[in-house]
This record gives C-alpha cells, structure tokens and sequence, in this order.
C-alpha cells in the first residue's frame, strides 16, 4: 500500500470537481471576478456553496500567465518537419506495409514515401528538424515535442474541435475560453482570448473552434483581423451606414457622458440590481478598448528589423497567385507579432490559425495532393514567425510565463497519396510546445519507425494530456476547473487527461 | 520527519490492526450507504478525485492527496467534512440531496468505531432505483394551499396561494403591484418579444374596464407575433438552425419550414401531446398532412456531419462514428427538450447521477435507427396536395386494372379507355408546379457514400450497445426501447415483432406524451415558467436528474403540471393562468419600505421564491426586433425562406458567410429574428455577442453576459446605427419641435416622457450631433435593456 500524504487542501480537492470550482470562485473573487454565481447558478437552492468555506486560491503555483496556440489547419505533417524517419528514406518507393488492415481517408496507401525535405540537428539537444522549418533551430533547445499524440478521427471538422476544444463535436467551449473563464482578465481593456484567423478564411467549423459555447460569452475568442479599419467587430460605428462614417472622438464621448447620466439615475431608482452599475461600466471599458486596441496593433512603432525578424513584408506588397513562402511569412509573422503586442498588454491567450478552410486552391495544410507545394510555402513562413516570436518573448523575459502550444489536427500517413500527396494520419502526429515552465530540449513520447502509430501504442498522448498540462502551469488542476452545464460538471478535458510531468521544467 | 498527515495514515494503520467487531448491522447499513451515494464515482474505473471505495484498502488510501479519515481527531476526518449536512447543503455526494443527519451519524461512528469492513466485501455502485429524488416521483395532486390572508381574499389566484404560503414559511412578503406602464412593457416582451406601441401602452393605461388587464393578455396571445417569439424558445431548445455546422458548413435550403411549423404551432395553441408526437413520428400520426411532415424538421434541427456522412461510407470506422454521432444527436435532443433529462453520458456507461442504464441509451437509438437528416419533397399548398394525392390514387388504381387479365384478354377497348386516361393523368401530373422541400428526420434514400437505409426499403440499422461508446467494440444487438428506471414514467413499451420503423417512433412518442410521464409535463410548465419569470421553478429546465436542481415550489410546480395536462394542454391557457396572478404583476422594486426590501434581500437574494419580480435584461432577439419596430422599419413579413444578412462566398466547398458584406440597410433583412438565417459555423456577430443561443447545443436558459464587447455592439453595430438614422427620419417627418422629437423618441422607446433634465440633455445632444445620436443613445440605455 503506498500511500501520497499532502497538505489538507488537496485532500479535500481529491474529492470531486466541487471543491475544485469553490477554489476558482473564490479565487475569481479575490480577482473582483464575479463568477461565483455561475458556478453556482444551476445548482438550484440546494448547492449554494459559499466561497468563504474553502478560501483556496490557485491550486499548482502559476508558472505560466498566458498562452499562445498555433494551429495549423488541415492537418500538418509530422515526418515531414519534426519527427525524422531514417526508415522511410531506406524504403523509399517500396509498397507500403504496415502490419495490419488501416483505413485512410481517401484511400492514401501508396508506397512509402521517405521525408520531402533534409533534416538537420540543431542546438544543444541536436534535435533534427527539416529543413523547411530550420528557421526554428535556434529556438529548440526551448522547444519540448511530443512525437505520440493521437487523435480520434481522420475527419476534418472533428479532429479541429477535439484539438481546439477537447470534444470531438460543437458545442464546447475553445480551449482558450476555459483559459479566460479560469484566469479572468489582466487588461480590462482587452479582450481575453484573441483568435487570428487565416486571412483567407476560416478552418473547419468556423467559430465553433473558439466560441464560448455554454461559458459566459465574455470567454468567447474574439477575432481580430490585422486588415480593415474595424480590427474588432463594432469596435468602431459601422462604416457603412453614411451618418457615423466619419470618426468623430467628440460626438462619442458625448454621447458616453448622455448616457452614462441617464443609465445613473435609472440605477438609483433601482437599488436591488447590481447587474446595472456593472453595465454601466462596460461603456467605460469600451471606450479604453477603442483606444487600446488599435494602439495594440499598430506596428509603426516596431523597428525595421523587427519587423524583418518577423517575416513582415512592406505594406501593399503585391504577391503572386501561386503559393510562395514570403507572402506565408508575411501573413504569419503579422498575426505572431501582434501576438506579441497583444500578450504584452496582458491577453490572455491567443490563437493564431495558419491555413484556412479546406478547399481548393490550397491555402492549408491538407496535402492529399503535393506536399512540397503546399507544405513548403507554409512551413517556411509559420517557421519564420513562431522562430521569430519565441525569441522575440524571450529578450523581453516574457518567454518564462508565455506557453506556446503548436498543433494540428492531425498527422500525414508515412505512405504517399497519388505520388506527391499524403493522406490523414490520425493515428500519429507531433505538437511541441515551449515556454511557459516547458521543460525544452526534449522529445518525449516516439512514433514507431515509420511515424505511422505511437511506439507505445498502449501509451500514447492525447489532447486532454496536452490540455491538462498546459493548466496545470496556469496553476490549475484540470479536472477541478468546471462549470456546470445542463446537469454535467463539464471540463475541458472531459473525463481524461493526465498531466505529462516530463514536460514540465 | 513525518508530517501530521504522515502520521496520522500510521495511525489509521494501527487502528486497523485492533478494528471490528464482526459484520454488524451498522456496518451493513454504512457501506450500504457508501453504495448508494459514492461508488458510483468513486470506484476503480473512474476514480473521480482519485478515490476508490470499492475495498476498506481504496477508502482508508483516500484520493489523489491524501487519507479519509483521522481517526485520533475524528472531527477533523475530511470525508466527514465533505459530506457533514449543513443548512441542507453538502459538498458530497455531488449529486442528488445531501445525506440526512441519520446516514451522517451512521457514518461518523463507524469511523469512531474503527470503520469495520469484512475483509472481502468489495462495494458495487446500487443506483438506487427507488429513488426519493423530486423528479422521479409521481405528479402529486396538490392541495391549494389556503390563503394567509383567507377571509378578506378567499379568492385568491391558485398560483398566489402556493407562492404566499412559501413566502410567509420564509418570513418575506409579496411586493406590491408595478405601474401599468411597468406591467404592459413586460407582458408585451414576454409574449411577443416586442414593446408595445406608444398609442397600445396609452390605451391599456387609461382603460377603466375591471378586466382590462384579461384583455390584453387575450389581445397579444391572439397576436401572430405571440407564436414568432415563443417559436424562438423552442427552437433554441431543439438547437434549430439553417447550415449542417461542422466541415464545409453547407446551407440547409429546405430546413425553415420546420421553424414555420412550430410558429403555426403556438399560434394555433396546439395540444402539447399532439405537439409531441407529430415532431417525433407527425409521418405516422398525421400521414399526408403537412403538420405531419414539417414537424419532423425536429428530428434533423441539430448539427450534421456533411464529410462524415458524403465522404465516408458507413462501414469506415470515421463514417460509423459520424453515424452513432447523428444518432446520439437525435435521441438527446428528443429526451432533453420533451423530458429535461440528459442521457449523452449514458452511451459510455450506466449514467453517474440518474438510473439511466446503457443499454436503455441504446435501444433509444434504435427508435430513430432508420433515419437519417434528409430532404422530402411534399405540396406545402394543401389544394395542390390533394390534387396530387388525387392523380397519384387514380394512377394507382388505373395501374392495378391494367394488370387484370381478363380485361387485357376481352375487352381491348376498355384498355385503350384505361390507356388514354392513363396519358391525361400523367400529364396532369407533370402540370403541377415543382414540389415544395424540407429537411427532416427520416429514411434517406440515397447513393454513394451517405445511401441512407431507403435501399433497404427503411429497415433500421441493427443497433448494438458499444463497450464505452467506441463504435468499433459493439457488444450486442439491441431492439428499440425507452427508459424504465425513472420512476414516474410508464411502462416500457413493447413492438409486436413485425413493426415497421415508423411504428417505433411512434412507440416513443406516445411513451413521451402519455399523461403518466411526470418528465413530460413537469419539463414544460416549467420552461414556460422559466421564461415568464426569468427563472424556473427548476432552475435546470433541461436537467431534472440529480445533478439539476430542486424546486423551489414543488406542489406548485405538480399542480400547474396537473392542470395543463388535464384542461387541454393549451399554452395559452397556461400563460393566461400564470400573467392573471399578482404574483407575475408584482413590482420589481420591492417597495414593502426600505427595511422588509433589505431584509428580504438577505433572506432570498436570488429571488428564488418570487417576492419582487425579476428584473430582466431583454435576448438579443428582443433587442433586434424592437429596436427596428421602434424605429419603423421592421419588415413583419411571415413564414418562408429565412433573411440572409450575410453574403456567402465560395459557396461551391466550403461556404464563407461574410456579414461584412450585406447592406444594412436592405429592407429584407429586417425582419424579425426568428425569420434570420441561422449559421452556425459563423454566427451572426451581433446577436451572437448578445448571447442569442448557439445553435449547436441545446439551450433551455441563455446565458446573460455582461461585458464590454456587447457595448461596443449595441453603440456600433451597423443594424443600430440604421434603425437610429431611420428613427430620426421618421422623427423629423414627424415636423416637431425638437423638444418634441425627444420625448417622442423617448416614449416610443421607453414608454415614458423624459424628465425635464433628461430632456435638456438630449436637445443638446440632438443639437449638436443630429438627432440620430439621441436614438443610438436610447437603444444603449439600461432601462430599454431591462424589463422591470
């Protein structure tokens, strides 16, 4: 019998989410969160806990403060840029084997095929990485991969939200929604979860990937687009109707003022409700979001070289039609640099999406038919910004309490579709992260030798593992962060997770 | 160094070594206890909190942290802690009531008495089918309670007796009634989701009649908008909306008709039971009627898996799971919006909380086996319908004399009469316009890779149950059923072995609306509830299973079940009943003097037993809807193909739904909400920021959000600015002074005059900046954003 003595408070964790979810309340509250309420809400007069019982603040000491995702939609592929195969070069052209009967989505069982481009060891743990994304080895000593992640689903749409949301199906809350609804807001003034969509659209089910779902839709990612004058929707009066086309500072904040004194006396002849003096406040908070946001995404300050770091081609640069790395460099080195600035000015979480929906011609990482054209553009330009971000990060001494999760949803089948392309793989595939209290330099978890399945098949990595991590470093046990939703205390990673203590530093 | 929990683990052990006294009664009675309450999480399997209480072994370990229990400082055990009652509550068991005081003690001096546990007793989850939880008794008849204040008011409304009787239990008093102005506002929202007119609220407030107020509440259930706003409530519940969601979120042309079904329905005040049973199986009970085929827009509201489904064949391990997804979809939605139980969990494993066995789950699937989301082409105009139903029996019959022999070998002439009349129907036939379609539930007949089960003339895929929901571990067949361990349900029902797929539905449908289902009729009273008062009776109108909540008025909530039930299942009967009561009309102020309203602000914060009115921020589509009628350019136009306020591109893979794109000022998109497009993979910025429900879960009570992203959309949003431009059209047409034009907008937006500091303040602001800006202004204001 063994036995795992430890202080009073997790004991009392140890019996359920209930406690957990008092903790976070009264955590909340010492934020001036008001989410006590919520987690109460449904619970009928028979479960009204009250918070000052089980005063517990954050349950793991906090390593990390915000979170960055990068997605890549489509599906990326592992062997091709991180998890190196000497066996496929060997049996490059040979008919695929693998042992047993495998469904491919489209049937993609061809030869093997080996690796489209070189690999090289890079930084100190000598770590390979594919030519196309060398743009990263002066980062991988920071960069811990996870080469035995499965998922649950060669389709699309599902695989994006188990990745995105931990369920396989809409209607959960975004993993950065959780992250917002957990930890609340550092910077009234913005939003808490940013989400930058592929210019060119959308992934799989849209918004579902990031929307609030049953959580408060304070939590929900709000998308900010780097083009346009309205980065934020109605951030600013709709320009299309005539009369507020023109911006006018004055007219709107004497407007501000009209209606801040009406909303006042209406609140006093309504002493009972609360809800309206907070209401009232949220126009003040608009306000200094229309001053900060802006402000959070103008790069004029950024030095030259800064901006070169990042990829970031001048403004109006006209590109050609076909796929090309300088312009993925462009359009993901803007989203990872105002993810900087947006993480600087305390948001929360921000998810940034390289590739959008799965259609035709290309502009994502589904390369059923030419991984080389496709990939290559993509991986180069996602390789230039996230390189240029996590060091970016790291002179600013952010990088310690920035986690940095790069994902996908699922692999590439080791075998070739058509010759050129490769099918799904979600019996395998790579994320890395780094950052954030990540223990960097290592690869933990190894595919099989063709990168087709876990080496371990029995012990693989799932995303409730890669979600329950990441809280713990935000400081919380993520089976106690819950909300209660038609009968069911939901938590982001379901019914699973475990937390991968080798990552951790 | 050991610390104190180190310590006192060693001492547990020593305490073990010297325990028990054989396998008493008490003993019996705790670890029986512990098998009712506990192990249904706490187990090896699923280990909730890391704890296990199968063996003595797994309870004294205690979870992921820690031991059970101190045995040298009994009071300090944390089990104890955790389950100790107090005021009714307790942090465990999570589910269901506390444990009473009995089972406590019982507990508590088990442990004092070195907590004995036979040494092969290995505790098994009982869930505890004789349950005592609220939801699984029986519908009670309730007594009305007698009014407190009998003798001066014997005649009290029956809702008011039960209400007065818990307040009085609570120490708190009824708030008086609101002001007229206060009361039409609210009944207005509530029942056509719309402020009254500024000449309707004038009429109502200066009507002496004694029922003036019975004939309003008359005058808006007879409104088609009545069926408009409550149609919005029931789509959320069924999570309706017009694209698949998921991948390549398609546009579903043909599901609206569903939506129209359920306005008519409402407008029509249509039974309960028969609005049951036509959603589930209207093709078996109403055949050949519209009702009955639009009504199935239920079965197929939910999301739908477009590359699952057209993209993978069902025997692909992904297409079989899209499949048994689809499937899981329509029997939760059927269950949770007609019963208010959720039942998703128990396609892994017998439910935690409510007894709700696997294999129940899945013979519910197999109800529905056999259909699929689909397209059906019918005649929407009923004249047209019977035409066609005409020519196609003539046709028939024509066919099936044609065959006779003895006419073939006789009499040539009457085959060539047959013949020609044969043609002429045939081309009656063609002449008919183009069918109408809708989206439904039902066979699929299809090719490639979604074939649905029509090839096989409708006979239901076999269903088996999986071992954990894993659709490649199937265990073993399962035939249809329904649920039986609920307690205040009826029995199960049984099919004849020759059925066809349709008489299942039907089974189940009749299972659902029977007068014996407690579920049925509880779950709708109180969603009505729910939406009057802003807060159920049950405060969980889609979970009343033990992890929902209690009642705040269980006779009330029995009798009102009772009485919609048994006098016509009218809706309208049912609002009419609940809006007559002083208790809808009361005050949201308070106003029994500043020290009762305090003190009841202690007592019942949350209002829970209804001693002021609530107050109530208006759903976004109240918000849309209103802010257009105010300004005059709602567009009333009922029915059909919903308004598109997005403009779609690359629609031929996967639709872009740009908002950005459509003109806000298009006249077509200004209609009421509930006639909006609804996408649910790029929902509508603007009503979605203001909490509309989400199309892709299933919504019993919306959440309210408060943040400042809906302050930007309420000052910014292009459809404000427009109906504030078109509002200060209208006003200046009006050709009054400005003084004029603010009151004016004032009362049509707030039902009231401006103070005379109120006015001065919008003249300047209208002076300075337009009038328009006085508009914007009115829409972002607390008092248009709260009913009171």
């Amino acid at each position: 019998m063994t036995f795992r003595c430890s202080n009073r408070r997790q004991f009392l964790s140890s019996f359920g989410g209930g406690l957990g979810s008092i903790a976070l309340a009264s955590m909340l509250a010492d934020q001036g969160i008001a989410h006590g309420s919520e987690l109460d809400d449904s619970s009928g007069g028979r479960d009204q806990k009250s918070p000052q019982t089980h005063s517990h603040g954050s349950i793991y000491p906090r390593k990390a403060k915000r979170v960055v995702q990068l997605f890549m939609a489509g599906a990326a592929s592992h062997i091709d840029l991180w998890d190196f195969k000497p066996e496929l070069i060997k049996r490059h052209g040979e008919p695929s084997d693998f042992g047993e009967p495998v469904e491919a989505f489209q049937d993609g069982l061809g030869p093997w095929k080996k690796p489209i481009w070189n690999f090289r060891p890079c930084g100190q743990s000598g770590k390979l990485l594919s030519e196309v994304v060398m743009d990263l080895a002066p980062c991988v000593d920071e960069m811990a991969f996870v080469h035995n992640m499965v998922g649950k689903s060669g389709v699309h749409s599902t695989a994006t939200l188990l990745q995105a949301t931990g369920f396989g199906l809409p209607g959960f809350p975004g993993m950065g929604c959780w992250i917002s609804y957990g930890l609340g807001d550092e910077n009234e003034n913005l939003p808490t979860f940013v989400v930058l969509p592929d210019h060119r659209g959308f992934a799989s089910n849209g918004v579902k990937n990031w929307d609030a779902a049953f959580l408060p839709s304070q939590h929900s990612g709000t998308v900010i687009r780097l083009q346009g004058a309205n980065p934020i929707p109605d951030l600013l009066p709709d320009q299309r109707v005539l009369s507020w086309r023109q911006f006018d500072p004055q007219r709107e904040s004497a407007l501000r003022e009209s209606l801040a004194s009406l909303n006042r006396s209406h609140a006093e002849q309504h002493p009972l409700d609360e809800t309206l003096e907070s209401r009232i406040r949220n126009y003040e908070l608009a306000a200094r979001m229309q001053l900060a946001a802006p402000q959070a995404l103008d790069f004029s300050d950024e030095p030259q070289y800064m901006l070169d770091q990042y990829g970031i081609a001048p403004d109006g640069r006209a590109w050609p039609e076909e796929i090309n790395a300088e312009e993925e460099a462009d359009a993901f080195g803007r989203k990872c640099l105002a993810a900087r600035r947006l993480l600087e000015r305390g948001v929360r979480f921000v998810q940034i999406w390289s590739g959008n929906d799965n259609g035709f011609p290309r502009r994502n990482w589904d390369s059923h038919e030419n991984v080389e054209r496709d990939h290559g553009p993509l991986a180069r330009g996602m390789a230039r910004g996230a390189s240029a971000l996590i060091r970016d990060l790291k002179h600013r001494g952010m990088l310690e309490e920035t986690l940095i999760l790069w994902t996908t949803e699922f692999g590439r089948m080791p075998s070739t579709q058509g010759g050129l392309g490769r099918d799904h793989n979600p019996y395998v595939f790579t994320n890395w992260l780094c950052g954030g209290g990540i223990r960097g330099g290592i690869s933990y978890g190894p595919s099989d030798e063709f990168g087709y399945k876990p080496l371990d098949r029995s012990n693989p990595t799932q995303v409730y593992d890669i979600h329950a991590t990441i809280l713990k470093l935000l400081g919380f046990d993520h089976t106690k962060l819950t909300f209660r939703h038609s009968g069911i205390d939901r938590r982001l990673t379901d019914v699973h997770g475990r937390v991968i203590e080798e990552l951790i530093a | 160094m050991l610390d104190r929990f180190q310590t006192c683990v060693l001492i547990v052990l020593g305490l073990l070594g010297i325990g028990g006294n054989g396998d008493a009664a008490e003993d019996r009675e705790v670890l029986a206890i512990l098998e009712r309450r506990c192990v249904q999480c706490h187990n090896r399997d699923d280990r909730s909190g890391g704890l296990s209480l199968e063996t003595r072994d797994e309870f004294l370990q205690g979870g992921d942290s820690g031991a059970s229990v101190e045995f040298e400082n009994l009071e300090r055990s944390y089990l104890l802690e955790l389950i100790r009652p107090k005021d009714g509550k307790a942090d465990m068991p999570k589910a269901g009531a506390p444990l009473t005081t009995e089972e406590f003690e019982a507990i508590r001096s088990w442990i004092a008495s070195g907590a004995n546990w036979p040494a092969d007793r290995k505790l098994r989850a009982i869930v505890d089918e004789e349950s005592s939880w609220w939801s699984f008794q029986p519908i009670a008849p309730s007594q009305i309670p007698v009014d407190p204040k009998a003798g001066q008011s014997l005649t009290s409304h029956p809702i008011d007796r039960f209400v007065r009787a818990k307040l009085a239990e609570h120490g708190l008093q009824p708030s008086p009634r609101a002001a007229r102005r206060t009361l039409i506002r609210r009944v207005y929202f509530d029942l056509l989701g719309m402020p009254p007119s500024r000449e309707e609220a004038t009429a109502f407030i200066e009507d002496n009649a004694h029922d003036a107020w019975e004939q309003l509440i008359d005058r808006l259930l007879a409104s088609p908008r009545y069926g408009e706003r409550w149609a919005r409530h029931w789509l959320d519940v069924v999570h309706f909306a017009d694209s698949h969601g998921y991948d390549k979120d398609k546009p579903r042309e043909h599901a609206w008709p569903y939506r129209d079904y359920v306005i008519r329905s409402f407008n029509e005040d249509k039974p309960w039971s028969q609005f049951i049973r036509e959603q589930i199986a209207g093709d078996v009970f109403a055949p050949s009627s519209i009702d009955g085929l639009e009504a199935l827009g239920f079965l197929s509201a939910g999301p739908w898996d477009f590359i699952g489904h057209e993209e993978l064949p069902e025997s692909k391990i992904d297409g079989k799971i899209a499949r048994h997804l689809d499937r899981d979809d329509m029997v939760r939605t059927v269950i949770q919006s007609f019963m208010s139980l959720t039942i998703g969990c128990a396609q892994c494993h017998n439910h935690k909380f409510d007894p709700i066995r696997q294999e129940e789950y899945y013979q519910l699937q197999a109800v529905i086996a056999a259909i699929d989301r689909t397209v059906r082409t019918y005649y929407r105009d009923p004249e047209v319908a019977a035409r066609h139903r005409g020519i196609q029996s003539q046709i028939a019959e024509i066919k099936a004399q044609l065959l006779d022999k003895h006419l073939r070998d006789y009499r040539p002439a009457r085959i060539a009469e047959l013949e020609a009349a044969m043609v002429a129907l045939e081309t009656e036939l063609a002449a008919l316009p183009a069918p109408d379609k809708v989206y439904v539930g039902a066979v699929h007949d299809g090719s490639g890779n979604f074939v649905g089960t029509g090839v096989q003339g409708g006979r239901p895929r076999p269903i088996f149950i999986l071992e954990r929901g894993d659709v490649t571990r199937p265990i073993r067949e399962m035939s249809p059923g329904c649920l039986s361990g609920l307690g205040a349900i009826p029995e199960p029902f049984r099919l004849p072995e020759e059925h066809s797929e349709g008489d299942r539905r039907a089974a189940l449908a009749d299972w659902i609306a029977s007068r014996e289902n407690a579920f049925t009729w509880r779950s709708i009273v109180n969603r009505v509830w729910h939406y009057h008062f802003g807060q159920g009776i049950v405060t969980t109108p889609d979970d009343f299973g033990r992890m929902g909540g209690i009642p705040s008025h269980p006779e009330l909530l029995d009798w009102l079940a009772a009485e919609f039930r048994d006098t016509g299942q009218s809706l309208k009967s049912l609002h009419r009943l609940i809006l007559t009561s002083e208790t809808y009309q009361q005050s949201s102020l308070g106003g029994n003097g500043d020290r009762m309203d305090s003190t009841a602000m202690e007592i019942d914060p949350g209002n829970r037993f209804l001693w002021r009115s609530n107050l109530r921020q208006l759903d976004a589509e109240s918000i849309h809807d209103s802010v257009l009628f105010i300004a005059g350019s709602l567009n009333l136009q009922m029915g059909g193909p919903g308004y598109r306020d997005f403009v779609i591109e690359r629609p031929e893979h996967s639709p872009h739904y740009r908002y950005d794109l459509a003109d806000p000022s298009d006249p077509a998109i200004h209609r009421r909400s509930v006639y909006r497009f609804v996408v649910r993979s790029q929902l509508q910025p603007f009503m979605n920021t203001l909490d509309c429900a989400d199309p892709s879960i299933q919504v019993g009570v919306r959440n309210q959000g408060n943040s400042p992203l809906q302050a930007l959309a309420l000052l910014n949003n292009a459809i404000i600015l427009v109906a504030s431009e078109a509002m200060a059209e209208r006003l200046y047409r009006s050709g009054e002074s400005l003084e004029q034009q603010v009151a004016l907008c004032m009362e049509q937006t707030l039902g009231r005059a401006p103070t005379d500091v109120e006015q001065n303040l919008l003249v300047n602001l209208a002076r300075q900046y337009g009038m328009a800006e006085v508009c914007r202004l009115m829409w972002n204001l607390n008092e248009f954003h709260f009913i009171d």
